[in-house]
């Protein structure tokens, strides 16, 4: 038991390390796609992991790598690895030397860079999850009344509104610009859909920026 | 020239012997495979020209078109791409795993243009319903909201091509029942079996989809008073679901067919592989069922036995062909001594051969970002934080945008070389096209997903980002991930153009060649050996699928864990 | 043999499956089963589930709900408070009926949703942590009666995300949450 144990351990480890020192051109692209997505997963889902648990630092951590590994990870296999292959065939000198530990340096600097990062934890690394203050809150109330061939409606509570504009289809029917916006739209002046008599009130600002719709149906 | 397109050399009786498959086609099953090919190409061009509107104006900081334009666009981009294009190929596909594997004349070949001609007619009816939407009717996106009422041209348009589509799998069906009644006996080779399974999967969707139609229609034109919107909702999505799951049987389908002729893979297990398309059959239409995991109505023990396919019998499908298919590249590339290592079959594989590139991106995304999110989010509780955002809309470009669309590209390159007997044009852009549009739309669909899932910014929606119009709430916090969107789907849809681009120019101005061995793998297609492939290792494909299972768990534990931490709802 | 564009060998249901094949079968087995598992125990044990009674109404009949519980109701700084534990809200194009409400903390509602008109989509989400977010949806000719508890104080923003016609996106309401309500 302990021995499969052993050997599926030494199975996995000794798979990983072909898998880190695979270098062909295809793999060092796969592998660039492949950090890049974890980095992209990582730095998102950590950064949604923090909007829950607001100060565990351990994820500015992951959030770091995901940054780092998102540009470094590409970087290592398509500018990084290329370099030192080509400087390892070269015979002695200062070059060959640092080829051959490259690996190790690479990998250290990189773990030591995602230590920093995490530790300053720079705030382009983070998402924000709060609402940026927008535009005024324009909630008018939108009353009518059914008077037989017309439908009389009032505007309650206009703060900021600049035009009302109704429409049937395509066709405008009335555009009213003055308080207090109360219209009346002939029903048989309505398109009929689906065997329902419609309008759309559109309730525009100032610069005639839709604000508000109403869509209603008139009772036949 | 263009009738130079439909000609290839036939002997007397109309046959010819493919020197890349071995297989014996006939002109009459050849030419209609390269009508229904153009034709989905001619919707993908559609589709992905509406793209830009669509994603210029989802990207707010641009806001290309305004409110009704916008719905406009969405829906021609939705039909173009998500119907059309699909179906059209995939009659291809039936009439290629039927009567072409099988080595058969079409039959009924005039049925056949009566099915292409009346699904045009749909098709065109359509987008003409689309374009000319006038309020009060509302663009139909690919849903139609009833009771939110669509021009009638267009409940008729999607009768027609629905019908067009059932008309043009006959010759199919009758090909089958041909080589049942006078074939040698025996069972089918198992890509005509895989269009089998999505034929019969295609009918259920596209009766589903009638019924809902006729439905829909008649209430449109008033003879129905009204229309309840539930029962709209559940039959709808028997196609509007349904048709994905073609995608999905057809692309896995057109997994066997060419990794098998471009990258020298074979069926390591026959009766894995037949099962799992078995389980399919049964289970993966009740997959439609998680569009209502969220709604009012349906009971919870429906939803749980729905959502899950039974149990995830399609599910478990979908996991044994994720293995089986990379194992029999494995083990298919091992026995031809192309082995080497963990992953040696992998990386010696011809890697610069579009077909077998953009088979590969099919298979590896449509799992790790299609597949993964698609079962996370058809779970019954986990789907309240996912649906109608836009991380559904990440989930179906992960699988319809990245699986399906690059394994067709494949395809239809492949298509290209072997039918219409094209060199490619642009043969360097050629090669690279399947790296760019798979990085490109990975990027733009992965931004979908988080937007959606980090932000909940709805799908469907013209502007909610930088402004709700008459409110100091917005969603302006997603604007960051938006701006990454942004650029790469801008990105994805130059690659896109550039499939267009080098399939057009190939077939219309590509040397005319017998395809030459570059595109047979090591050793043959017909390599024989005297092991048999199950022997050979497979320990590369179980290291992936290994990552891929931990991929899944991991996901899914997160997903889990965050939806626990929401406020109580339900009972 | 092993061409998936020939039949197979006679034999091919009894041509024995790779070890490791085998095993990934057992594993996929096995995850299928935790995933259906888990999601069935969820409902049981979970705090989280869209499960709640769906009653058949006329649009007119909810109509008439909604607009008798808003007159019994009182108002707090333009907030509807409920008079009991039943919240109403109705999906009208492009409004939500019945909101602004204000609840409180730790207090069992229940929220009945339908619509007047076409299908509208009920998601809700804090506005400091947008993040979290779910999503119900409205139909028309449909009540669905379901609970939910908030534990956290805030604004909770309500937007349609169900295509319901142009001037879908103008679609807005608020649910105030707050540890009091004291009218």
């Amino acid at each position: 038991m302990l021995d499969a144990v052993t050997n599926l351990v030494r199975q996995g480890w000794r798979n990983t390390l072909s898998i880190y020192y695979a270098n062909t051109p295809i793999w060092r692209l796969l592998k660039s796609g492949a950090l890049a997505f974890l980095g992209v997963f990582l730095w998102a889902g950590g950064n949604l992991f923090l909007s829950y648990l607001p100060g565990a630092r351990i994820i500015d951590y992951v959030i770091a790598y995901g940054v780092l590994v998102f540009f470094y990870g590409p970087f290592t296999h398509l500018v990084i690895i290329p370099l030192v292959i080509r400087w390892r065939k070269r015979r002695g000198g200062l070059r060959n030397k640092l080829a051959k530990r490259m690996s190790k340096i690479n990998l250290t600097f990189f773990i030591l860079l995602v230590l920093v990062v995490g530790t300053y934890a720079p705030g382009f690394m983070f998402l924000s999850f709060d609402v940026a203050s927008g535009g005024p809150n324009i909630n008018p109330e939108l009353g009518c009344v059914d008077r037989g061939d017309v439908i009389e409606c009032e505007l309650t509570e206009a703060e900021g509104v600049g035009q009302v504009v109704v429409s049937s289809g395509e066709r405008t029917l009335v555009t009213v610009e003055e308080r207090p916006y109360g219209f009346e739209v002939r029903k048989d002046e309505m398109v009929e859909v689906v065997g329902q008599k419609s309008y759309v009130v559109e309730i525009r600002d100032e610069d005639g920026e839709m604000q508000r719709r109403f869509s209603r149906s008139a009772p036949p | 020239m263009i009738f130079d397109l439909f000609d290839n050399d036939y002997d007397e009786d109309g046959f010819r012997t493919c020197n890349v498959t071995g297989m014996s086609i006939h002109r009459s099953v050849e030419n209609p495979v390269k009508v229904f090919g153009l034709t989905a190409v001619v919707a993908l061009v559609v589709g992905g020209f509406f793209a830009i509107g669509v994603a210029l104006t989802r990207w707010e900081f641009v806001g290309l078109l305004g409110p009704e334009e916008f719905y406009r666009w969405l829906s021609l981009h939705a039909w173009n791409l998500l119907i059309f294009w699909m179906v059209f190929l995939e009659i291809a596909i039936l009439y290629v795993g039927g009567p072409m594997v099988l080595g058969r004349r079409l039959p009924i070949p005039k049925i056949a243009k009566v099915g292409w001609g009346t699904m045009v007619t749909g098709a065109l009816v359509i987008n003409y319903a689309i374009w000319t939407t006038e309020a009060p009717n509302q663009a139909p996106l690919l849903t139609s909201y009833a009771p939110l009422p669509s021009s009638p041209y267009f409940y008729a348009g999607a009768i027609i091509f629905i019908l067009g589509s059932v008309v043009a799998a006959l010759p199919f069906f009758v090909s089958l029942w041909q080589e049942k009644s006078w074939g040698e006996g025996g069972s089918l080779p198992l890509v005509t079996f895989g269009a089998f399974v999505t034929s019969i999967i295609a009918v259920e969707a596209l009766l589903g989809g009638l019924a809902v139609m006729v439905y829909a229609f008649l209430w449109r034109i008033e003879i129905l008073e009204s229309i309840d919107a539930a029962v709209y909702r559940q039959v709808f999505w028997i196609i509007g679901h349904g048709t994905q799951q073609i995608n999905l049987v057809a692309m896995v389908t057109v997994w066997y067919f060419l990794t098998h002729i471009v990258g020298g893979a074979e069926v390591v297990s026959e009766k894995v592989s037949r099962t799992a398309f078995v389980l399919y059959i049964f289970f993966i239409n009740l997959g439609a069922a998680h569009h209502l995991l969220s709604d009012p109505v349906v009971s919870v023990s429906w939803r749980i036995w729905n959502a899950s396919y039974a149990f995830y019998g399609a599910t478990l499908a979908s996991l044994i062909h994720a293995f089986a298919i990379p194992a029999g590249i494995e083990a298919g590339r091992r026995r031809r001594g192309k082995g080497g290592g963990l992953f040696g079959w992998l990386t010696n594989a011809p890697w610069k051969n579009p077909v077998f590139s953009a088979t590969i991106f099919s298979i590896i995304l449509f799992g790790f970002v299609g597949g993964i999110t698609g079962v996370v989010m058809g779970q019954v509780q986990l789907n309240m934080t996912w649906v109608r955002t836009l991380a559904t809309v990440g989930h179906f470009h992960g699988t319809v945008a990245l699986g399906t669309t690059i394994a067709f590209m494949g395809l239809v390159y492949f298509v290209i070389r072997t039918m219409f007997m094209r060199e490619f044009r642009f043969g360097r852009l050629a090669s690279l096209q399947p790296y760019l549009y798979a990085a490109t739309m990975t990027a733009a669909t992965l931004m979908l997903m988080y937007i959606g899932l980090l932000y909940g910014v709805p799908r469907r929606i013209h502007s909610v980002v930088r402004d709700i119009p008459g409110t100091d709430f917005s969603l302006s916090a997603a604007e960051p991930l938006m701006m990454i969107f942004g650029v790469f789907a801008l990105l994805a849809i130059i690659s896109g153009a550039a499939f267009v681009v080098v399939a057009l120019a190939s077939v219309l101005f590509g040397e005319k060649k017998v395809p030459g061995s570059d595109l047979v793998p090591d050793g043959g297609v017909d390599f024989e050996s005297d092991e048999p492939v199950h022997k050979f290792d497979m320990r590369g494909t179980f290291v992936i699928t290994l990552i891929f299972l931990g991929a899944f768990i991991v996901v899914y534990i997160a997903n889990w864990y965050l939806l626990s931490q929401l406020w109580s709802i339900g009972p | 043999m092993g061409s998936p564009i020939k039949p197979p060998d006679e034999d091919w249901w009894d041509v024995p499956v790779n070890r490791r094949e085998s095993i990934w079968l057992g594993l996929s087995v096995a995850w299928s089963m935790i995933l259906f598992g888990w999601m069935s125990l969820w409902t049981r044990i979970g705090d989280q589930n869209p499960i709640g009674e769906t009653y058949d109404v006329s649009t007119e009949e909810y109509q008439e709900k909604v607009e008798s519980y808003r007159e019994e109701a009182e108002t707090l700084d333009g907030s509807i408070v409920p008079p009991s534990d039943d919240i109403y809200v109705a999906g009208i194009r492009f409004q939500w009926r019945g909101l602004p409400v204000v609840v409180e903390t730790g207090k069992t509602y229940k929220f009945h949703i339908s619509s007047y008109d076409v299908q509208h989509g009920f998601s809700i989400r804090p506005e400091d942590v947008l993040s979290q977010h779910t999503n119900l949806l409205a139909l028309p000719g449909y009540e669905w009666v379901i609970e939910m508890e908030f534990d956290e104080p805030g604004t909770y923003h309500v937007i349609c995300n169900e295509f319901c016609g142009v001037g879908h996106s103008s679609m807005h309401g608020v649910i105030e949450v707050r540890d009091e309500v004291n009218v």
